[in-house]
Order: C-alpha cells, then sequence, then structure tokens
C-alpha cells in the first residue's frame, strides 16, 4: 500500500506533484510581486531626485 | 562563559569577561568581517567550506539513487510493506537513506550555529570531542524523529487497511499532513523556534560552557530547535517520500531561506498559505473523487 502511489494511480496524476505545483505557483507568485515592489521602490526616489521641478538635483 | 546569561553579548559586554566570553566575542567579530585574532577566520570560513561539500555530497547521492532506482528503499511504504530485506536491514538502509537527506536538506541552515563553535572550541582542550558532541545530538533528535515518523505511518497504514471510507480516500493523508504543517507556521511554537535558530550567538551565549558535557548540552538545545522549526515541513518530506528531490529542494530552499536569511521570518506566513491551500485541494479531490 502506498499513500501516494494509490491515489495517484487511481486518477493518473501524483497528488504530491499536485501539491507541489501549487505551492511553487503560491510561493512564486508571492517572491515575484516582492521583487516587483522592491524594484519599484528602488526605481522610484531617482526619477524625483533627477526630475525635480524647480531644475535642482 | 560557563554560567547562564540571559541576553546575548552587546556593547556593555565587550571589554573583560572569561577567555571564552572573549573568544565568542572575538569568533562573532571574525563572523561579521571585523576584527579578530590571527586564525580565526580561517577555523570558520573553512567549516563553512566543509559542510557545504558535505551538502553537496548527500544532495550527490541522493541524486545517484534516483537515477539509479536505488531511492525507493528510503521511502516509508516500501519499508513498511513492500521491501524483501530482513526488518533490521531495511531499517538501517531507511535510516541511512534519511541522514543523507538531512545532511542535503538541514546541513546549510546550521552553518551559522556550526561556524560560531567551531571558532569558539578551537582554543579550548579536545575541541574535536566538543565539535563531535555537538553535532550528534543534532543527527540523533532527527533520527529519533524519523523513526517517530515511521511508526505514525504504520498506525496509518493500518487504519487504511481497516478502514474502507479512509481508503478510499487516501489522498485525504498527504492532504491534511500538508494543511498541518501550514497551519504549524502560524503557531508561536514555530515563531519561538524561528527566533532561535536565527540568531545562534544568543544561543551560544546560553548554553556554552566548557567540555564536552556543556556541547552536548548545547547540541541538544540546538536540535530541538531544529526540530521545532522544521519538524512540519520535514513531515511533509516524509509524506511525499525520501527521494523526492523537486520536494527536497523546495523545502531546502525554504528552511535555509526561514532560517539564514534576512527576509527568511518574511517567507513564514506565505509558505503557511501555500502549504494549506495545497492541502485543502487534495483533500477536496479526494473527497469529490474517492476511489
Amino acid at each position: 500500500m502506498s499513500i501516494i502511489a494509490h491515489t495517484g494511480h487511481s486518477h493518473g496524476i501524483d497528488p504530491g506533484l499536485v501539491a507541489l505545483v501549487i505551492v511553487a505557483l503560491i510561493l512564486g507568485s508571492v517572491a515575484a510581486m516582492a521583487a516587483l515592489r522592491a524594484w519599484q521602490q528602488r526605481a522610484g526616489p531617482d526619477t524625483d531626485t533627477h526630475n525635480a521641478p524647480d531644475g535642482t538635483h | 562563559m560557563a554560567t547562564s546569561t540571559p541576553h546575548p553579548p552587546t556593547d556593555r559586554h565587550s571589554r573583560g569577561g572569561t577567555q571564552d566570553e572573549r573568544l565568542a566575542r572575538t569568533g562573532v567579530l571574525a563572523l561579521k568581517g571585523g576584527p579578530a585574532v590571527t586564525g580565526t577566520p580561517t577555523v570558520a570560513s573553512g567549516i563553512a567550506t566543509k559542510i557545504w561539500v558535505l551538502a553537496a555530497l548527500c544532495w550527490v547521492a541522493t541524486f545517484a539513487a534516483v537515477v539509479l532506482g536505488a531511492d525507493a528503499h528510503g521511502h516509508h511504504d516500501v519499508v513498511l510493506e513492500e521491501s524483501t530485506l530482513s526488518w533490521p536491514v531495511r531499517l538501517a538502509v531507511f535510516a541511512a537513506a534519511w541522514q543523507v537527506m538531512i545532511g542535503a536538506m538541514m546541513l546549510p541552515s546550521t552553518i551559522p550555529m556550526l561556524e560560531l563553535f567551531w571558532t569558539v572550541s578551537a582554543r579550548r582542550p579536545r575541541p574535536a570531542a566538543a565539535r563531535t558532541a555537538l553535532v550528534a545530538p543534532y543527527l540523533l533528535i532527527w533520527l529519533g524523529f524519523a523513526g517517530l515518523a515511521l511508526a505514525g505511518d504504520a498506525a496509518v497504514h493500518r487504519a487504511v487497511d481497516t478502514w474502507e471510507w479512509l481508503a478510499d480516500r487516501e489522498g485525504l493523508i498527504l492532504g491534511a499532513t500538508l494543511v498541518l504543517a501550514g497551519a504549524f507556521q502560524f503557531s508561536s511554537l514555530k515563531k519561538a523556534c524561528l527566533a532561535a535558530c536565527r540568531s545562534p550567538l544568543s544561543m551560544m551565549w546560553e548554553h556554552y560552557g566548557r567540555g564536552v558535557r556543556s556541547a552536548w548540552r548545547l547540541g541538544v538545545h540546538h536540535a530541538l530547535f531544529c526540530l521545532g522549526c522544521c519538524w512540519a515541513l520535514m513531515l511533509v518530506m516524509f509524506a511525499t517520500g525520501a527521494g523526492s528531490l523537486a520536494w527536497m529542494l523546495l523545502l531546502t530552499a525554504l528552511m535555509v531561506g526561514e532560517k539564514v536569511t534576512t527576509w527568511g521570518s518574511r517567507i513564514v506566513t506565505p509558505t503557511g498559505i501555500a502549504f494549506i491551500a495545497a492541502g485543502v485541494t487534495l483533500c477536496a479531490v479526494a473527497m469529490l473523487f474517492p476511489q
């Protein structure tokens, strides 16, 4: 008896693999959003500083 | 540092103290790239390199076992029901496979602690004995966890064999394991153990002492905090089967990330949510589509 193999054989897919894909998708999305936010924060102040309205830096 | 002190060293403590205290501070300074006595950085970086090499060897061994098809002997289902080996041999093979997996997955996250201890113990008498006493509990406690998990799995096998309803919905078992692991990410025990693992200097400051016996006690504390931090994730590893390389990679990245990196505490909640989502999905599939 195999917990994983039994369920996997009955539906043709490995539940462990399904779970892995779900976890990877969620964590990958979170990591991508965090990276995007960090990139935006880093890019934001530079733009403001170098394009000041009165022409100063 | 023979007596326990409740707080890690601060600037107030930066002068005086016993030789052990000075060595500990020196080691910490060395690890942070600050001034240190000659030779200390070499000790710290040397053990880090050795641990990385050892972990890499464990990964190579695991990969080779998967390629050669020998990884099945480390899978709990094979150990409990399908193996043709005698019980002592199959348990020994399972224990060996588990230790290799622990070496691959857990060793990288122990580097800060081991670097610190290697540095501090370098000038103590019998450093090799003290270092062995520090590492041995780590391996023994994780082996004990594997034994408990195997015993629990044997009970699950009996339940599945005798309860037809559960036998038709076996996906519930892996699903429930994932939900349990996800829920544990939100527990106060996880937070406390993770905080301890993330500051090995505090653990050293509280539990370090002279001699092999003190090293053993420190090793037990270190191992128990690590177990408290990672047991649920390793239970998922056990449930998916030793030798599942994709799960090994993911869980190793999560455990090392949580314990070692500066952003580690920020991935605890997303990890819990992801595991609960995966577990609920598996449970729903098992309930909606019984065998």
